[in-house]
């Protein structure tokens, strides 16, 4: 009945601990294992209650010690469980709130977005030739037309390559078939200021502040629930690749935790002044086919900044 | 996710899930051992209670 410990241990190497575990992220084996935690815990108290049923003369100082040894096993099953659960971001984190504005949050990002939002972060880094500054963008590909929340908004905030924000280029739709079509009949208006501060619609391609026409390169950052789990790289001077997050990190902890702060506050406030709600509201009434519609601010935005936030929260905090 | 995609911290993550999931079947495993040490003495004063009963026939 003794169970074998599978060969692993937390000496073991990460590369050598992942490939035992397949082509798994953080998410799927911690589920995967608090399942089989779920499993071991039930076949020992199972085991336990058999053993009493079986042996009705047992003394009662044994099913005693039995009993503590079944409710043992059960606060270790859990402790384990949270514990994983907690390292792999799989409990719903307490509500941040940004500038006390933010409706109160309890539920899994997740599931606010719909199960079938693949949310990313888009990092299109420039080179030095596009003037050392690389976007950052957050967005959803829902299609606007399914969405509870209206139209999808992309944040790009632009940042120096020394990590300084510059500023908040624009943001853009992601719209639907129909949002698509009434937006390119809207730019095709003479005279017509596009919705956006941008001129195009930011979806699968690079921006370049300098040429809007011209791709740059862009490296895709998927984003599962409040997590960033995958590397954006920017170049270093002697062609290294370093993650954009660690030079953010380093900064952020340099300046104590200031960093982080001033880069949310100047995006929240770039936001405010780039994106003209108005227009929002219009395009998706329109969409829609709606007479009316009751599409606030903290519809559109405030996830995004929630997002944002809790990435940045962890990305620079993370040791 | 390709293995070779996955960033370092997603490897390091797993590592500290596995290492947890291991430490919780070490201690499950302790305490199944416990459990027999239970069943185990049980066994021994049931077995010391014969002979002592059958002595006394004796």
């Amino acid at each position: 009945m003794e169970m074998k410990p599978e060969k692993f241990n937390s000496q073991e190497k990460p590369e050598e601990a992942v490939e035992k575990i397949g082509e798994k992220n953080p998410g799927e084996v911690a589920l995967t294992l608090t399942k089989e935690i779920e499993k071991k815990e039930s076949d020992f108290l199972g085991q336990t209650e058999t053993i009493i049923k079986q042996n009705p003369d047992l003394p009662k100082e044994s099913l005693v010690r039995l009993s503590e040894l079944s409710e043992e096993a059960h606060q270790i099953a859990n402790a384990t469980k949270k514990e994983i659960l907690r390292l792999a971001e799989l409990e719903t984190p307490p509500p941040i709130k940004l500038g006390g504005t933010l409706p109160k949050k309890e539920i899994l990002e997740k599931k606010e977005w719909g199960q079938e939002i693949e949310t990313e972060i888009y990092i299109p880094f420039l080179t030095e030739i596009l003037g050392d500054v690389f976007d950052f963008a957050v967005k959803t590909s829902e299609e606007v037309d399914k969405s509870r929340n209206g139209p999808k908004v992309d944040i790009i905030a632009r940042f120096k390559k020394d990590g300084s924000h510059l500023a908040i280029q624009g943001a853009s739709l992601e719209l639907g078939e129909e949002g698509r079509k009434i937006l390119n009949e809207k730019k095709e208006e003479k005279g017509e200021r596009p919705v956006w501060e941008m001129k195009k619609i930011c979806k699968d391609s690079g921006y370049s502040p300098i040429n809007q026409g011209e791709q740059v390169p862009k490296i895709v950052l998927n984003f599962d629930h409040q997590v960033l789990c995958d590397a954006q790289y920017d170049w270093v001077r002697d062609g290294r690749k370093r993650r954009w997050f660690d030079y953010l990190k380093d900064r952020n902890e340099k300046e104590e935790n200031k960093y982080k702060i001033d880069i949310l506050e100047q995006m929240i406030e770039g936001l405010e002044e780039t994106i003209d709600l108005e227009r929002i509201r219009e395009i998706y009434r329109k969409s829609k086919g709606l007479k009316k519609i009751n599409l606030g601010w903290s519809e559109v935005i405030e996830p995004k900044l929630e997002i944002l936030k809790r990435a940045l929260e962890k990305c620079l905090t993370k040791k | 996710m390709p293995i070779i995609n996955m960033p370092e911290e997603d490897k390091k993550l797993i590592s500290q899930i596995k290492a947890l999931h291991n430490k919780f079947l070490l201690e499950l495993n302790d305490l199944e051992k416990r459990r027999q040490e239970i069943l185990a003495a049980q066994r021994v004063d049931n077995t010391q209670n014969y002979t002592d009963k059958n002595t006394k026939l004796h």
